[in-house]
Parts: structure tokens; sequence; C-alpha cells
């Protein structure tokens, strides 16, 4: 709810009437009723960073707005289907390095529309619109720019820091691409997150994650305004796993469709067949989905970063599940 | 030291309750709908009632499940918002209002939406809502038509019963049955519709047999609000085995009780109905005498059978009968009083002969013209203001 007004026409009625009380009442807190817009307006700070470095040749004041610890960009090839999806960059340092490249030779004459931000705790994804011009340096040829971008944050600090970009997201009417299956450990690594969930193991399942995964509902739609963040953390995972795997026990089918790996970084899709059983019920639910994976090595072990459940089924059929 | 033993008390008295409500609302979400672990868990979750209201409310809106209240299954959703949407209908948790109004839409699947129509009716009259529902009128579906003229008539807006009653008389026979079938889950609401629709030839004997029982046990009920309505809407019905409950209500705790049981009773022709109203006519109390005077309208008006007494009490003894019953008679329209109405202008009391002048102005019986007239030289200023305000009634002679 926005505050605003009501708080605006409290002060000139108090400032007309009782000037002693409106001082009192600046002195009241208001972090509580402004802290989302804060936070919107502190990612809107570091994707500023990132656009008007492009514009002014600056890469360091770009790579200002990039998390040191983890930053990777993937290659969404103009769909919405993880299938298509691969990694460009798998470091900050690789995209250093060809973010100098870029500006040596380019300019980035580039507006930037904030699409949509969505924030859950200390974890937010952002989508962006870029358009513009992109000039050549040597001969000033003007090239047509532009650009859908998914973007994943994390807030560190106070700050907000872009852990991840996918570039050139598609939109909802992009169709079904085929997915590549090339790395054996990657697809090993899930298939043994699988079996943790058929296992119960609760710290089988949390082993898999990273300390900041994040898991995204995609409510079978290809549409960032209506993915929701479930969990910020493994911290937060671990604190539902510990009502859930009391409620309910799993069995998961999983085939490995897609996981493509560059370095240290990977990206895969499963298609799941999840049944659930229920321990105060009858009747076991069973749901097909498909999820993306970034996935990240971390000691030897491919562990989640960020998950985008239920994706969107590219199936008729199953459009009818989605909430809105 | 007692203070931390009951601090401890309290705490561990709320956790053990959300301990429960959280069980019952993962048996809600592991059965589906209808089915009898489901019901089962409405009926205990409804048991429980206020208690545990937050953490339902919480369950209505998707969107918020996040953490440990996530659960990937739309499946699951569906039984949660169903369940949570009937028990807070159930308990009448106005505080739920804005939050069930929004999943009226189509948004939401067929189940989730009639278990929110169904529920906004019993939350009380709130604006948002009703909006919210006579958007819903127009929604292409007919079940989600009726459902929302429905909840709108369990919000007084009375003007819906004809939505309801074109569904029983024109309207496909599944259409029809459920029309009736919601008039009964309605309650006192539904009953003025379903005996329009009985006096219209619909055979609807056993509903409204199955809506008077549940009438007489609702007589018993804590808040007197559902006790007066139980006890309106069964003068409505007009069956005789009401009587016996009815009249147990006339030594009721609450004004409004008594005068609405003994108002049905006197619709049912029943004697001790009709004398409870009659003595509070003449009761020193003004606002008994109030309470009478609109029961005895209601009943003369909805069943008749108060006329000839009515008209006797006008030339009684004690004036606060003459001035009770001329009110009545005006108000309900009872032409046959226009004579002896007449004879009260000249009544020594003023209050008696104000009383007569407004009946005549509701009567608006031209033959009334020079007695009104003849009012407005009154030497008391009361009866020559509504002696001039009954002559406007009469028009230009």
């Amino acid at each position: 709810m926005n505050l605003y007004p009501l708080r605006n026409h409290l002060l000139s009625l108090l400032k007309s009437t009782c000037p002693a009380a409106l001082g009192l009442l600046l002195l009241l807190p208001i972090e509580s009723a402004f802290a989302a817009t804060a936070e919107t307006i502190l990612i809107r700070q570091s994707l500023e960073k990132d656009r008007s470095g492009r514009r002014r040749g600056d890469a360091e004041l770009v790579l200002s707005a990039y998390d040191e610890d983890r930053f990777v960009a993937y290659d969404a090839a103009g769909s919405a289907d993880g299938r298509a999806w691969s990694i460009l960059h798998d470091s900050r340092e690789s995209m250093e390095q060809a973010l100098k490249a870029d500006l040596e030779t380019r300019r980035y004459d580039i507006q930037r529309d904030v699409v949509l931000i969505s924030v859950w705790k200390d974890k937010a994804f952002v989508t962006t619109l870029d358009s513009g011009a992109v000039i050549d340096a040597g001969t000033g040829a003007r090239q047509p720019y532009a650009e859908s971008l998914l973007w994943t944050f994390r807030k560190l600090d106070e700050e907000w820091l872009v852990t991840g970009v996918i570039i050139a997201l598609g939109d909802t009417d992009a169709g079904p691409a085929a997915g590549t299956v090339q790395a054996d450990d990657v697809v090993e690594s899930l298939m043994d997150h699988a079996q943790q969930w058929n296992d119960g193991s609760h710290s089988g399942i949390t082993g898999t994650l990273s300390e900041e995964a994040v898991i995204t509902d995609s409510y079978f739609s290809s549409n960032p305004a209506k993915w929701l963040i479930m969990f910020s953390d493994r911290e937060e995972i671990d604190e539902w796993l510990d009502d859930r795997l009391t409620a309910v026990e799993y069995d998961i089918e999983r085939t490995v469709l897609h996981a493509v790996v560059k370095g240290d970084e990977a990206v895969a899709v499963t298609q799941d067949r999840v049944t659930a059983s229920f321990t105060s019920g009858t009747e076991p639910l069973t749901q097909e989905s498909l999820t993306t994976w970034f996935l990240t090595r971390s000691g030897g072990s491919w562990v989640v970063a960020w998950s985008w459940s239920k994706a969107k089924p590219f199936r008729s059929a199953d459009g009818a599940t989605t909430l809105h | 030291m007692l203070c931390c033993l009951s601090l401890c008390a309290i705490v561990s008295g709320c956790s053990t309750t959300e301990e429960q409500v959280a069980e019952q609302i993962e048996i809600l979400a592991a059965n589906d709908v209808g089915s009898e672990n489901w019901e089962a868990a409405v009926a205990n979750l409804t048991a429980i009632g206020r208690p545990g209201a937050r953490q339902l409310v919480a369950l209505l809106n998707p969107a918020g499940y996040r953490g440990v209240q996530y659960r990937e299954f739309r499946d699951e959703i569906e039984n949660t918002i169903t369940g949570a949407a009937t028990i807070l209908g159930n308990i009448r948790h106005k505080a739920a209002s804005a939050s069930m109004k929004d999943r009226l839409t189509v948004a939401y699947r067929d189940t989730e939406r009639r278990a929110a129509l169904r529920a906004v009716g019993e939350l009380g009259f709130n604006e948002a809502a009703v909006t919210a529902l006579k958007v819903q009128l127009k929604d292409k579906d007919p079940k989600v038509r009726l459902l929302a003229a429905v909840a709108l008539v369990k919000l007084g807006e009375d003007t819906l019963r004809d939505t309801i009653v074109n569904a029983v008389v024109h309207g496909e026979q599944e259409l029809a049955m459920m029309a009736v079938s919601e008039l009964e889950r309605a309650n006192y609401h539904g009953v003025a519709t379903l005996v329009a629709l009985k006096a219209e030839g619909q055979q609807l004997d056993q509903a409204l047999s199955r809506v008077r029982d549940q009438l007489i046990e609702q007589l018993g009920e804590d808040d007197p609000e559902i006790r007066r309505a139980s006890a309106a809407a069964l003068g409505s019905i007009g069956d005789a085995q009401a009587i016996e409950p009815l009249l147990k209500l006339l030594p009721d705790a609450s004004n409004l009780v008594r005068f609405h049981a003994a108002s049905s009773l006197a619709r049912l022709g029943h004697e001790q109905g009709i004398e409870f109203l009659f003595n509070a006519l003449a009761d020193v109390d003004p606002i008994l005498r109030l309470n009478a005077i609109k029961s005895l309208v209601r009943v003369q008006r909805l069943a008749g059978g108060v006329e000839a007494r009515l008209l006797a009490c006008l030339t009684e003894e004690r004036p606060a009968l003459r001035s009770g019953a001329a009110q009545v008679l005006g108000q309900a329209g009872v032409h046959d009083a226009l004579n002896p109405l007449l004879g009260l202008t000249d009544d020594e009391q003023a209050e008696v002969r104000w009383n007569a002048a407004i009946a005549l102005g509701h009567l608006r019986a031209d033959t009334s013209r020079e007695a009104l007239q003849k009012l407005t030289d009154d030497s008391n200023e009361t009866v020559v203001y509504y002696a001039q305000w009954a002559l406007q009634q009469l028009g230009a002679g």
C-alpha cells in the first residue's frame, strides 16, 4: 500500500493546526512502509551502473555492479526454453576481458526499461528491455540495438549485486528448443539430487544445494511477471524440508534433457515426474514439470545455484495448471 | 513466578492450537475437495474457529506461499484455498473479506471460486465485496452468476432475487437444482426466495423442510442475530412445527428476538404471539411500543389476521392502544380502517389525533380531506403539522 498520500495529508493538516505535533510526526520511523521501494531503488542503481558504464565505455563502472564472488552470463539464444540456454561467461574475470575488448571497439548508446523487479528477502530477479544503437568506434556506423535481459541479484552489505545475466531472453511466444546433453557429471549430479528426494534424505537434498541457492516457481509460464522466488537460500529450504518431509514422501522420475558446461558453471534442464504421497492423506499427487537449473562447481561437486522449477511445459494440456 | 507459569501456559496453549491448525491444513492439502478426510478437516478447523483464522487467511493468497508455506503442487493449493474459504465462511470471519473477494476471479479454479463466492456472502456487507460480486454477475458461466447472485442476496442486495428465480423457473434442470441447493445453503437469507418460488408452483417442500429444521436448531444459537433472523424466517416458511420452538423465545433476553418470534407466531396464527404484540402495544415503555408497531405492521402486511383486533383497539380506553393501532393500520394500508380513523380526529388525546392524521395520510383517501383540513386549526402544533403533511399526501383536491 502506498502510504505517501496519507502521510502527506497528515503533514499538511498538522502543519496548519499544530506545529509541535508535526515535529513529533517527523520523528516517526517510516522505513517499514517504504522498505520494498528502497530495494527496487537500489536495484535500479545497480542496473544504471551497468548501462552508464556501457554508454561511457567504462568497463570498471559496469563491473562494479557485478558480484565479485560469483557472476555468470548466460546466452538464452532468443528462447524462453532453458534447453536453448548456454553459458557465455563463466566468471566475472571472463566477462571483464570480453567487456573491455568490446568497449574498445564499440560504444553503446542505449536506453534501459526495467520491466519487472521481483524481490524476496536478499534475492531478486529483474527483466529489462534495452534499446538504442551500438556505434562502431572505427567507422562510426550505428547499428540498431534491442535486447531482452533477465538478471539475478543478491543483496550484500546493503548493496544489490548482479550474480547472473541471461542475455537474449525469449518472450512468451517463444517455442520449445532441443536440448543438448554434454556433461555426464552434471547429469549424474542431477540424478543424485533426485535420488536424495526419493530417499527422503534431508541432508542429502540440502547437500546438493549451494549456500545461496534460490528456488523460483515459474508456475508453468514463460512470463517472468508470473514467477516468484520461493526460497532465497539453503537455510530457508532447510526449514521448509523440516516440515515438508514429515508430511510428504516424494518419488521423482527424472530425465535430463539438457546439460552444458563452461568452466565451473553449468546450465541444465530436467523433466521430472514427481509423485507426492501424503502421510495424512490417501490420494498421491503427481505432477510433471520441466526445471531449468543453474549449477556451480563447489569442492569438486556440482551444486544448485538457482533453479526455475515448473518452467513453461510447451504443451497446451499443461497450460491449464497455471495460476494466473 | 506465577506470572511466568501463566505466560508459559498461554504460549504453550497458543502453540498447541497453531500446531493443531497446521496439522489440519496438511490434511486439507493432502485430500481432494469433498473427500471424507477433507470434509473432516474442514469440520475440525471450523470447530477451532477464530484462533485458526490467521493461518487460514494466509492460505487464500497462493502468491504468498513462500518459505515454509510453500506448496509445489497446484492441486494442494486448490485443496487449501477451497478449504480455507469454506471454513472462513463457516466461522464468518469478517476480516477475511478483502482476501476472499480477490479469489472470485477467473484466475482461480472453479472449486476455489465457488468456495469463495459462497463464503464472501457469509462475511457481512462490504462495499468492495459487493462490487467484486457484481463483476461476477457478468461471468460467462451461469453457475458463477448464480452463486454471485446468492452471495449478493446474503449481503442484503435483494434486487438479485429475480436472477435466482429465473435460474429455477427458466434455467436448465442442473442449474435449477443448483439454485435450490444454494438457497438451502444460504440459510435464512434464502427463505424469502424459496417461499416466493413455492408460491409460483415449484415443488420445494423438501427443501423448505430442511431449511426449517436448520432454522429451528439455530433458535438456540448464542448469537442473538442468528436467533432473530432464524425466528423471522420461520414465520415466512409458515410451518406449524416451528410454533413450539418459537414459543420458547418469547422470554428471550433480546428484545428483537422476542418480537420477531412473536411476529412469526402471529403470522402462523398463534394466539400467544398475537397477545404478546398487543400487550407490548399498550406498554409504558415507548421502545417496546415501537417494536410492537413494527411487528404488527409486518404481520398485517405479510399474513393479515390481526386486522379485526387492531380495529377494535381504535375504540380502546387506553390512548396508547388507540394511537398504536392507528399507526399500524395506516402503515399496513388497511382501508377498512378509514372511518374509525376519521373518528379519531376528534380524540381528546393530541397524540391519538396526530397518529390518526398520519394514518389517513398513508391511506390517501380523498374522503379524509375535510377532517384533515379541520385538524390544521388544532390547538396542538404537532397535530397541525401532521395534518398538513397528510393533506400533501392526498394531493390537490
